[in-house]
C-alpha cells in the first residue's frame, strides 16, 4: 500500500524551511503532489508561494528538510541537482527566454544538449509545439521582438519539450498584460487536460479554480489550508483563507478594555473605510455600530462579568460591496441586543443589512453586515 | 544669456593675457653671455642628470631650470621658443646645428670646468672586475692612440665612418651594454644600424674581452636604473660622471673630457623677415657663426667651403640635405655652395618642403625599414598584450566571481592595484625590479607588462558584462537541466560578450596607443624609433605627424578586425537561418 502510494507521488516533501538572514518564507512544508495533479498554490504576496516552488526544483537550497522528485532525494548532498531538474519544468514570470537566440533555438537548444536529441529532431518537435500554441510564425524571431503573451507562450513550449514529468508555474501571468493573461492560461489550460502534473502559483482565483485539482492556501510561511478547489472557494475552513478568498479588507483591534481609546479608534476606522473607499454612509454605520455595540452593550457587560477579551473585526469586500464589523468577546453566551428592544437595538437594525450571534468554545460572535 | 556672455568675454579676456604674456616672453633681450642667464626671468633647459644639470645648478642657480631627460626634446624647446637657454655637451650642440638645428646659436665661453665622461659600471654585472677590465681596457687604447683616433674621426672630423672590428669567434662571455641611440657623434641610427663614438667603443672593448656584444637603447633617464638593477654591465653612452651618478653606479676612469656650453636663441627673424642677407663668403665671418668657432662645426664649414673652392665636394647625402635646409633659412652664399655640388636645390614653399621632410624622414639611409621595424614591434605587443590579456582577463574575472571570499578578494587587489598604477611605472617595476637581474627580452617584458595591464581593465569590463545578463536567465537555463558552468558558457557569456566587446574594442585601442611608453624600457617601437629618427632629422613636425598617422592607421585597422569579430557575437546582424537543420 505504502509502496503504491510512493509510486504515485512524483513530489514529497517534509519539514521543507527555508531561513533568510532577516525573513523566514518557509517555515515548515510538508505535502504530497501526485502524477497527473494540477495544483495552483495560493495566497497573499510575501507568504511563501514562490519560495516554494524555487526550492523545489533547488534554485533556493532549503536550509532544512527533505524534497523527494520521482523516488530521488533532490535534498541530498550527493544528488546530481541537474539530473534531477530535468525531470520538472519551470515557467517563470519573467519568462526568461534566452535573448540571445531565436525562439526556436530556445525550444531547440535544452533537447539538443540535454536530451540529446538530433538538431533536426529538436527542430522539428520544437516547430510542431510553436505550431499548437500559435507561434510557428514566430520560430526565427528573437525574444525581445515577441509580447509578453507570445513569449510567456514560447517559454511554456521550450518547457514543454524537455518532456518533465512535473511543470512548475511561478507566477506565468503576473508580469503580462491584462490583455494577454487569456492566451498564455489557455495554453496553461490546454496542458492540464492533456494530464501534464502542473503546479502553479497564480493570482488568478477563477483560472486556479477551474483548472486545478488541487489548491494550497498559503499563508504565513506554511500550506495554512489544502483542498479541493470547491473545498477552499466554497467553504474555506479557516478565518485567513476566508478572508483572502472573498478578498477581504481587515481592520483588527484587539483587548478593548474600558480604557479604550474610542475617539482615536473612530478616527481609525474612518481612514480605514475611505481607504478602501467606502461611501460615507458606510463609515457612518460602521462607526455607529462600534459605539452602539462597544459602548452601550459590550463594555458595561464586561465591567460586571469581568475581563471578556473583546477584539473587533471590520471587514471590507470589495467584491461583494458588503462592510462587516465582526466583535468576539469571551464569557458567556450573549447577545448584545437579545434582552429586547432598546434604542441602540433599533439604530443597529436600521442601519445594517443583517445581525447575527454565534457562540462557540466560549467565544461570542456578533456580526452586524453593512 | 547675459552668463554666456560673460563667458564670452572672460575666455576672449584670457586669451588676450596669453597673447600678451606670449609677446613678451618673445620680446626678451638678447643673450650674448652665460651670466645673462643666470636670472629668475630666464628660463633654461638642462639635461637630465648630466653634466648640464649640474654646471647649471652650480653656475646658474638662479635662472628657471626646466629638465628634458633626451636632448631632441630639448632642442625643439629652444628652438621653438620654449626656452631662453639650454644648457648641454658642447660637442653635441654643434653637431645639433650642423644637422639642421634652426633658430639658435652657442655661447662662445663654456659653462664651468671639463667634466669626465667615462664608462658607467653596472654593480650587479656578472663580469668580474669589470671596472679594471674596463679601466686596462681604457689606458691602453689611449696608450696606443686609439681614442684620440676615434674623437679625431667622429668628432672632429665628422666622418661617420665605422671601421671593421672583427667580432669574436669564440667569446668567453657575454657583454650588455646601454647606450642612448639618439645623440649624434656618439650613439646614433644610420638608417637602420647603431652607429657612432661609443658604438666603436662597444666593439672594440667587446673585441678586447672576447665578449658577445649586445646593445640595449634606453634614454637617458632609463640608463642609469637599467645599470643599476644590472640589466645592462656597463654603459657607453658619452656618460657624464656627476658626483649623483657615482652614488648609485661605479665609473671608469676618464674616456674623454667633455665641455658644457649654452645654447641660445639667435635673434634672426626678429628683424627683417629674411633676416640679414648673406653675399659673399666674407660674411659669414658673422656673429652667427662666431660662436661656431672652436669645435666641429668650423672645420666642417672650412672643409664645405674648401671643397666648393675645388669643386670636388664629398659630402653625404645626408649632410647634402642639411646644408641644403640651412640654405632657405640662413644665406645665399650657402646656396651658391650647394649648387656648385650637388645642383639641385632652390626647394621652397610648403610642398616641397613636406617632400624634404618626407625625404629626410622615410628615404635617407633607408629609415623606413626602421620605421617598419618599430612599427612590427608596437603591433607584436599590441596584439601579444591584447591575447594573453583577455586570457588573464578572463581568469580573473572568474576569480572574482568564485564563492571563495579571500580568492575574490586577491582578484579585486590585483585589478585595484593596477589600474591605481600608471602603466610606464608598472613597465619600470617590472623591468629593473621584477626581473632586474634576470636575462629576459625587453619584448617580453612589455608584453608581459601590457598583457597584465589589459586582464586588469578587460577583467572588469568581463565581470560588468557579465553581471548585467539578467540572472533569470540563467535561473532558467539551470531549471532546464543545464549545469552551471553549461550555463555560463552557453547562456551567459555569449550574452555578456555581446555586452562587452564594444568597450573592450575601445580599451584595446587605448592600450595600442598606450604601447609608446615602452621605450623606457629600452624596446624600439614605433615612437621611440621616430625619437630616434628625430634625433638625426631634427625636425619635429613631421615625424610626430607621420607616428600619429601611423598609430591612427594601425588602431583603426584593428578597430575593424575587432568589429568583425563583434559582429560575428551579435547574433541578430546575423542572416536568421538555424544550422543543421532542414527547414
Amino acid at each position: 500500500m505504502a509502496d503504491k502510494y510512493e509510486s504515485q507521488s512524483i513530489i514529497s516533501i517534509r519539514h521543507l524551511r527555508k531561513e533568510y538572514p532577516n525573513v523566514t518564507p518557509l517555515r515548515d512544508v510538508s505535502v504530497e503532489i501526485k502524477k497527473g495533479e494540477v495544483v495552483s498554490v495560493i495566497g497573499p504576496s510575501g507568504t511563501g508561494k514562490s519560495t516554494l516552488l524555487r526550492c523545489i526544483n533547488l534554485l533556493e537550497r532549503p536550509t532544512k528538510g527533505v524534497i523527494t522528485v520521482d523516488g530521488v532525494i533532490a535534498t541530498d548532498k550527493k544528488c546530481k541537482v541537474n539530473l534531477v531538474r530535468k525531470k520538472m519544468g519551470m515557467v517563470f514570470q519573467s519568462f526568461n527566454l534566452f535573448a540571445h537566440k531565436t525562439i526556436i533555438e530556445n525550444i531547440m537548444m535544452g533537447q539538443v544538449d540535454l536530451l540529446g536529441r538530433s538538431r533536426q529532431e529538436a527542430y522539428d518537435r520544437g516547430m510542431e509545439l510553436l505550431r499548437t500554441i500559435g507561434l510557428g510564425d514566430k520560430a526565427l524571431a528573437y525574444p525581445d521582438e515577441l509580447s509578453g503573451g507570445q513569449k510567456q507562450r514560447a517559454a511554456i513550449a521550450r518547457t514543454v519539450a524537455m518532456e518533465p514529468e512535473i511543470i512548475l508555474f511561478d507566477e506565468p501571468t503576473s508580469a503580462l498584460d491584462p490583455t494577454m493573461v487569456g492566451e498564455v492560461l489557455s495554453v496553461i489550460r490546454s496542458l492540464a487536460m492533456q494530464g501534464m502534473t502542473m503546479m502553479i502559483v497564480t493570482h488568478e482565483m477563477k483560472f486556479a479554480r477551474d483548472v486545478s485539482t488541487r489548491i494550497f492556501y498559503m499563508d504565513q510561511g506554511e500550506i495554512y489550508e489544502d483542498g479541493t478547489p470547491e473545498q477552499i472557494f466554497e467553504h474555506p475552513k479557516r478565518e485567513r483563507t476566508r478572508i483572502f478568498i472573498r478578498q477581504l479588507k481587515v481592520l483588527h483591534v484587539e483587548k478593548i478594555s474600558r480604557d479604550f481609546d474610542f475617539p482615536a479608534f473612530t478616527t481609525q476606522l474612518e481612514e480605514f473605510g475611505r481607504r478602501q473607499q467606502l461611501s460615507q454612509r458606510q463609515i457612518y454605520a460602521m462607526q455607529l455600530a462600534a459605539e452602539e455595540v462597544l459602548m452601550q452593550k459590550l463594555l458595561p457587560a464586561a465591567g460586571e462579568a469581568g475581563d471578556m477579551d473583546i477584539s473587533l473585526d471590520a471587514e471590507y469586500s470589495e467584491r461583494e460591496n458588503l462592510a462587516q464589523m465582526r466583535f468576539s468577546y469571551g464569557g458567556p453566551s450573549f447577545h448584545p441586543f437579545g434582552s429586547g428592544e432598546d434604542l441602540s437595538g433599533r439604530v443597529i437594525k436600521g442601519m445594517s443589512k443583517e445581525t447575527e450571534h454565534m457562540f462557540s468554545n466560549g467565544v461570542n460572535h456578533f456580526i452586524i453586515s453593512i | 544669456m547675459v552668463l554666456q556672455k560673460k563667458t564670452a568675454f572672460l575666455t576672449v579676456a584670457l586669451f588676450g593675457a596669453l597673447w600678451l604674456w606670449g609677446c613678451k616672453s618673445g620680446e626678451t633681450e638678447k643673450i650674448t653671455s652665460i651670466e645673462q642667464l643666470n636670472n629668475p626671468a630666464y628660463t633654461i633647459g638642462v639635461p637630465e642628470g648630466g653634466a648640464g644639470m649640474y654646471m647649471a645648478e652650480k653656475y646658474l642657480p638662479k635662472a628657471e631650470h626646466k629638465t628634458f631627460s633626451g636632448n631632441s626634446s630639448g632642442y625643439l624647446a629652444i628652438s621653438q621658443g620654449k626656452l631662453d637657454g639650454f644648457v648641454y655637451d658642447r660637442v653635441m650642440m654643434e653637431f645639433a646645428i650642423a644637422s639642421g638645428l634652426e633658430g639658435v646659436e652657442i655661447l662662445e665661453e663654456n659653462l664651468g670646468e671639463s667634466m669626465d665622461v667615462a664608462v658607467g659600471i653596472s654593480p650587479k654585472s656578472r663580469i668580474d672586475n669589470l671596472k679594471e677590465k674596463v679601466n686596462q681596457f681604457l689606458a691602453k687604447a689611449k696608450a696606443e692612440g686609439t681614442l684620440d683616433d676615434m674623437y679625431d674621426r667622429w668628432v672632429s672630423r665628422a666622418e661617420g665612418t665605422m671601421p671593421e672590428i672583427p667580432a669574436p669567434q669564440m667569446p668567453d662571455c657575454k657583454l650588455k651594454v646601454g647606450t642612448t641611440g639618439t645623440v649624434q657623434p656618439f650613439s646614433y641610427y644610420e638608417g637602420t644600424t647603431l652607429t657612432g663614438y661609443d658604438v666603436e667603443l662597444i666593439y672594440r672593448f667587446g673585441a678586447w674581452l672576447n665578449a658577445e656584444v649586445e646593445i640595449k637603447i634606453y634614454d637617458y633617464d632609463g640608463i642609469i636604473a637599467a645599470a643599476q638593477a644590472g640589466d645592462i654591465d656597463c654603459i657607453m653612452a658619452n656618460l657624464n660622471a656627476t658626483e649623483e651618478r657615482r652614488k648609485h653606479i661605479e665609473f671608469s676612469d676618464c674616456v674623454y673630457p667633455s665641455v658644457t656650453a649654452v645654447m641660445v636663441r639667435s635673434q634672426q627673424g626678429s628683424g627683417t623677415e629674411a633676416g640679414k642677407i648673406y653675399e659673399t663668403l666674407s660674411d659669414f665671418e658673422g656673429a652667427r657663426f662666431a660662436a661656431l668657432i672652436g669645435g666641429v662645426y668650423d672645420k666642417l664649414l672650412q672643409e664645405v667651403i674648401a671643397d666648393a673652392v675645388s669643386g670636388s665636394m664629398s659630402i653625404t647625402e645626408e649632410r647634402e640635405k642639411k646644408v641644403d635646409f640651412a640654405d632657405s633659412h640662413y644665406d645665399s652664399a650657402m646656396v651658391l655652395l650647394v649648387r656648385d655640388a650637388g645642383g639641385a636645390v632652390q626647394k621652397n614653399g610648403f610642398f616641397a618642403g613636406l617632400e624634404d621632410s618626407f625625404q629626410s624622414t622615410f628615404v635617407v639611409e633607408g629609415r623606413w625599414r626602421l620605421i617598419l621595424q618599430g612599427l612590427g614591434i608596437t603591433i607584436l605587443i599590441s596584439v601579444f598584450s591584447g591575447i594573453f590579456g583577455l586570457c588573464l582577463g578572463f581568469g580573473l574575472c572568474m576569480l572574482r566571481r568564485t564563492g571563495c571570499r579571500p580568492v575574490q578578494w586577491f582578484g579585486a587587489v590585483f585589478v585595484r592595484v593596477i589600474q591605481g598604477m600608471p602603466i610606464v611605472v608598472f613597465l619600470m617595476i617590472l623591468y629593473y625590479g621584477i626581473f632586474g637581474s634576470v636575462d629576459i627580452s625587453e619584448i617580453l617584458v612589455a608584453v608581459i607588462g601590457f598583457s597584465i595591464n589589459f586582464a586588469a581593465y578587460s577583467s572588469e569590463m568581463m565581470r560588468t558584462g557579465i553581471e548585467t545578463v539578467d540572472k533569470g536567465q540563467s535561473e532558467a537555463a539551470l531549471a532546464m537541466g543545464y549545469t552551471k558552468s553549461q550555463t555560463f558558457f552557453k547562456i551567459v557569456f555569449p550574452q555578456a560578450a555581446i555586452n562587452f566587446i564594444p568597450v573592450l574594442k575601445g580599451e584595446f585601442i587605448s592600450m595600442v596607443k598606450m604601447t609608446s611608453v615602452v621605450g623606457y624600457i629600452a624596446v624600439q617601437d614605433l615612437t621611440k624609433v621616430s625619437d630616434i629618427i628625430r634625433s638625426r632629422t631634427m625636425e619635429a613636425f613631421f615625424p610626430l605627424i607621420v607616428t600619429a598617422v601611423i598609430y591612427f592607421a594601425v588602431a583603426n585597422v584593428m578597430t575593424a578586425a575587432l568589429s568583425f569579430a563583434e559582429r560575428k557575437a551579435s547574433p541578430k546582424r546575423n542572416k536568421r537561418r538555424i544550422k543543421g537543420v532542414c527547414m
